[in-house]
C-alpha cells in the first residue's frame, strides 16, 4: 500500500530535513518552501515507486535538487542580475567575526545556482562526487572542481577575517 | 585554515549550523500534505503519459519515421521515440558536448558474446539484420558504446530536440566509419535528462549480439530481440550495471529503482535475450552508493561503493572478480586504499582481454590519481598516470593501458610506469573501451569543440584514428 498514509507519513517525518536543504540551496525560507512543496506534490501521484527505494528520502532529495535547479532555469529569464549577491542582514559575533554558519551562508549566497547545489549535495547531503555528477548532469572532474573552488574561497574568506580580526576586539571597532 | 580537510569541516559544520535553525512547522506539513492528497486525486496514482510511438509495430514506427523524417525533418528523424514533428530546440534544454566523466564508471565493452540459443544470430556483422536505419540525429552526443564485432557496434546517446526524451540509438557496421540512427525506447538519458525523477530513465546500451540488446538504468530496464527496431520494457526491470560474459548475461540488480545510495545491490544472470534472471552467489560485505560491472572473456569484476552518508570522507569501495564467467567469486576488499589518511576513490575497473584488472584511484584530498593493475586478483602493480586523470581508463592488457588527462590522451607500456600522449588522440574524458588485446574505442569528439564521433585503435592503443557520427 502506498497510499496518502505512506505519503502523509513521509511528509510529516521529513519535511524538515528537506526544508534545510532547501534553505541551502535558495537562501530563502518562503522560497525553500515553495520548493519543498512543489517537489512532494510532483511525486505524489507516483509516491509508490518512491516508496519503493530503499531510501525514499533520498529519491525525494534528488528531485528537489532537479526541482530547484529547473525551476531557476525557467525563471532565469526574468530574474534581475546583481554584480554582487543582495546584502544580509548577518550580525557578527561577539569575536567580531563572522561565525562559521554566516561565513558559509555568504559563500553560499554569492555562487551560481549549480555551484552552490553542489556544495550541498557535498556538505550536507553528504553524497560522493559521482552522485553528485550524476543528479547536477555534469562531469565527475566539475564536480570536484566546483568543491575545490568553493574551498577555495572559503579559505580566502577566512583568512581575511583572521587578517581583519587584531583590527577588532571583542566586537569593538578601535 | 589551510588544511583541505578542515576547511571541509568547516563548510560541513556552517551548512549544519545554517540548517539548525530551519524546522517545518505543523502548518506547512499539513499545507504540503493538503495539496498533494488534492493534485494526487485529479490526477490519480501512477498518473503520467502513456509511451507512444515504440509501442507502434516496429516495421511500421521504422517505416514512418524513415520516410517522413527523410522528406521532413532530415536528421531529427530518429530520436528515440519522439512524435514525428519536433519543435526547434528550445534554449532551456541543456546540450553536453561531451560526456561526463562520471558515466565514465561505464565499463568496458564486452567480448564478441557467443552465439546464443535465443534467439540466435550470426556474429558477424556484415549482415543486414535489424532496422535499416535513418539520419544521424543533428548535434548527436555519445554516451555508451557496444560492440558485438570489429565492424558491427552501437552508440547510445542523445541530440537536441523539442519534445524530449531525446534519446538515441546509432548504429554501425563498419567499424565505425558510418553510423546511421535506429529507434530507441522513450526513456531519458542519464545524466543528461532534465526530468523529475518520475521518468524513465536509461544510462547504458549492450547489445549480446545482432539481435538482442539491453538499454538500461537506474530506473528502466528495456529488451530488444530485433535488432533495435523494437524496444519492450521489462516490468520492474532496472539494472546498475550489464555485461555479455561466456554467453549469458550478467546484470547488477538491487532491491528497488533507484535505491542509490542505499542499495543492496546483487547480481543475476540470464540467458541471452529471456526476460527470466536467477541470483548469483556473491560474497557478502559489498557497498551501497553504486556498482560497476566489467567483464572480459571469463573475467567479470564488480565494485560496490559504500554509502557516504555520514560522512563523505568515508566512502570506501569493495571489489569482486570472477574468472569463470560470473559463476564463483572472491571478495578482493578495497581496490583503492587510503593514502595519507584520506579517502580515496575507486573511479573505474576494467578488465583487458588477458584477464588482468586495472582500477583507477583518485585520491578526494589534493593528490594524483594512480592505477592498480593485477594479472592474479591478488598482487596489484602501480602506475602514475600523468596529473589530472580523473576519468576514463582503458586497458588492452595488462602492460597497455590508456587515460585520458587534462584533455590530452596517453598510453602506457609498462603497466602505469611510464606514460606517453598519443598523437592524434582523444582530447578529453570519453569513454573508453577494449574489446581485445588490439582493438579498442574511445568515444569522444575529434577535438575540443568538434564533432562527436569514435576513436579506434587495432593495435592496442598504439594508433587512433577518428569517425565522426554524421
Amino acid at each position: 500500500m502506498t497510499g496518502p498514509v505512506e505519503f502523509t507519513s513521509f511528509v510529516r517525518q521529513h519535511s524538515t530535513v528537506l526544508l534545510r536543504s532547501a534553505c541551502l540551496l535558495t537562501g530563502d525560507r518562503l522560497e525553500a518552501e515553495e520548493l519543498v512543496q512543489d517537489t512532494l506534490v510532483r511525486l505524489y501521484p507516483n509516491w509508490g515507486r518512491v516508496s519503493a527505494a530503499e531510501v525514499p528520502l533520498a529519491y525525494v532529495r534528488r528531485s528537489l535538487t532537479n526541482n530547484f535547479l529547473n525551476g531557476r532555469r525557467r525563471r532565469s529569464s526574468g530574474d534581475l542580475l546583481f554584480a554582487e549577491p543582495p546584502e544580509r542582514g548577518y550580525e557578527p559575533d561577539l569575536g567580531g567575526r563572522l561565525s562559521d554558519r554566516q561565513l558559509v551562508r555568504q559563500l553560499l549566497d554569492g555562487l551560481p545556482d549549480r555551484q552552490r547545489a553542489v556544495l550541498v549535495l557535498r556538505f550536507f547531503d553528504d553524497l560522493e562526487d559521482t552522485e553528485i555528477a550524476s543528479i547536477m548532469g555534469c562531469r565527475r572532474g566539475t564536480v570536484r572542481s566546483i568543491i575545490s573552488r568553493g574551498l577555495q574561497q572559503l579559505r580566502a574568506e577566512t583568512e581575511r577575517q583572521a587578517a581583519s580580526q587584531p583590527r577588532q576586539t571583542n566586537g569593538n571597532l578601535r | 585554515m589551510s588544511d583541505e580537510r578542515q576547511l571541509s569541516r568547516l563548510m560541513r559544520d556552517g551548512m549544519l549550523a545554517e540548517a539548525r535553525g530551519v524546522s517545518a512547522g505543523p502548518e506547512f506539513t499539513e499545507r504540503v500534505i493538503g495539496q498533494a492528497l488534492a493534485t494526487g486525486g485529479s490526477a490519480g496514482p501512477g498518473h503520467r503519459p502513456p509511451w507512444r510511438n515504440w509501442v507502434l509495430p516496429a516495421a511500421a514506427a521504422a517505416l514512418v519515421a524513415l520516410l517522413v523524417g527523410s522528406a521532413l525533418f532530415g536528421t531529427k528523424l530518429l530520436h528515440s521515440a519522439g512524435p514525428a514533428t519536433r519543435p526547434t530546440p528550445t534554449l532551456s534544454q541543456p546540450v553536453l558536448t561531451t560526456p561526463p566523466p562520471s558515466l565514465q564508471t561505464s565499463p568496458a565493452p564486452s567480448s564478441p558474446a557467443p552465439t546464443s540459443p535465443v534467439p540466435s544470430s550470426p556474429a558477424t556483422g556484415s549482415g543486414a539484420v535489424g532496422p535499416a536505419g535513418g539520419p544521424v540525429p543533428a548535434g548527436f552526443t555519445g554516451w555508451d558504446l557496444t560492440w558485438v564485432s570489429n565492424d558491427l557496434g552501437w552508440a547510445l546517446g542523445t541530440a537536441p530536440c523539442g519534445n524530449p526524451p531525446c534519446t538515441s540509438i546509432l548504429r554501425t557496421r563498419d567499424g565505425g566509419r558510418s553510423w546511421v540512427g535506429i529507434p530507441a525506447p522513450r526513456a531519458f538519458l542519464i545524466p543528461t535528462d532534465t526530468c523529475n525523477s518520475t521518468c524513465d530513465r536509461i544510462s547504458n546500451l549492450r547489445f549480446a549480439n545482432q539481435l538482442v540488446g539491453y538499454a538500461y538504468g537506474p530506473d528502466a530496464f528495456y529488451l530488444t530481440t530485433d535488432g533495435g527496431a523494437t524496444w519492450h520494457k521489462q516490468a520492474g526491470g532496472y539494472a546498475y550495471g550489464l555485461e555479455v560474459v561466456a554467453g549469458t548475461v550478467l546484470r547488477v540488480s538491487a532491491q528497488a529503482a533507484g535505491c542509490e545510495p542505499g542499495c543492496s545491490f546483487r547480481l543475476q544472470r540470464s540467458a541471452i535475450g529471456s526476460d527470466s534472471w536467477q541470483d548469483v552467489s556473491l560474497p557478502a560485505g559489498g557497498r551501497s552508493a553504486r556498482a560497476q560491472l566489467a567483464a572480459s572473456g571469463h573475467t567479470v569484476v564488480l565494485v560496490t561503493r559504500a554509502n557516504s552518508a555520514g560522512g563523505a570522507e568515508d566512502a570506501t569501495s569493495v571489489l569482486f572478480a570472477s574468472h569463470d564467467g560470473g559463476t564463483s567469486w572472491q571478495k578482493l576488499g578495497e581496490p583503492c586504499p587510503r593514502t595519507g589518511g584520506g579517502e580515496v576513490d575507486s573511479l573505474q575497473a576494467t578488465v583487458a582481454s588477458d584477464g588482468s584488472i586495472s582500477v583507477l584511484c583518485q585520491p578526494r584530498l589534493p593528490g594524483r590519481a594512480f592505477t592498480l593493475t593485477s594479472t592474479d586478483g591478488v598482487h596489484f602493480v602501480a602506475g602514475t598516470p600523468p596529473p589530472g586523470a580523473d576519468g576514463g581508463l582503458g586497458a588492452a592488457s595488462a602492460s597497455d593501458l590508456v587515460v585520458v588527462a587534462q584533455d590530452r590522451f596517453y598510453r602506457s607500456t609498462d603497466s602505469g610506469a611510464h606514460w606517453i600522449a598519443v598523437e592524434p588522440g582523444p582530447p578529453g574524458d570519453t569513454w573508453i573501451g577494449f574489446e581485445s588485446a588490439t582493438v579498442g574505442r574511445v568515444l569522444g569528439p575529434r577535438s575540443n569543440g568538434g564533432p562527436a564521433g569514435t576513436w579506434t585503435t587495432t593495435d592496442g592503443g598504439r594508433s587512433w584514428t577518428f569517425h565522426s557520427f554524421g
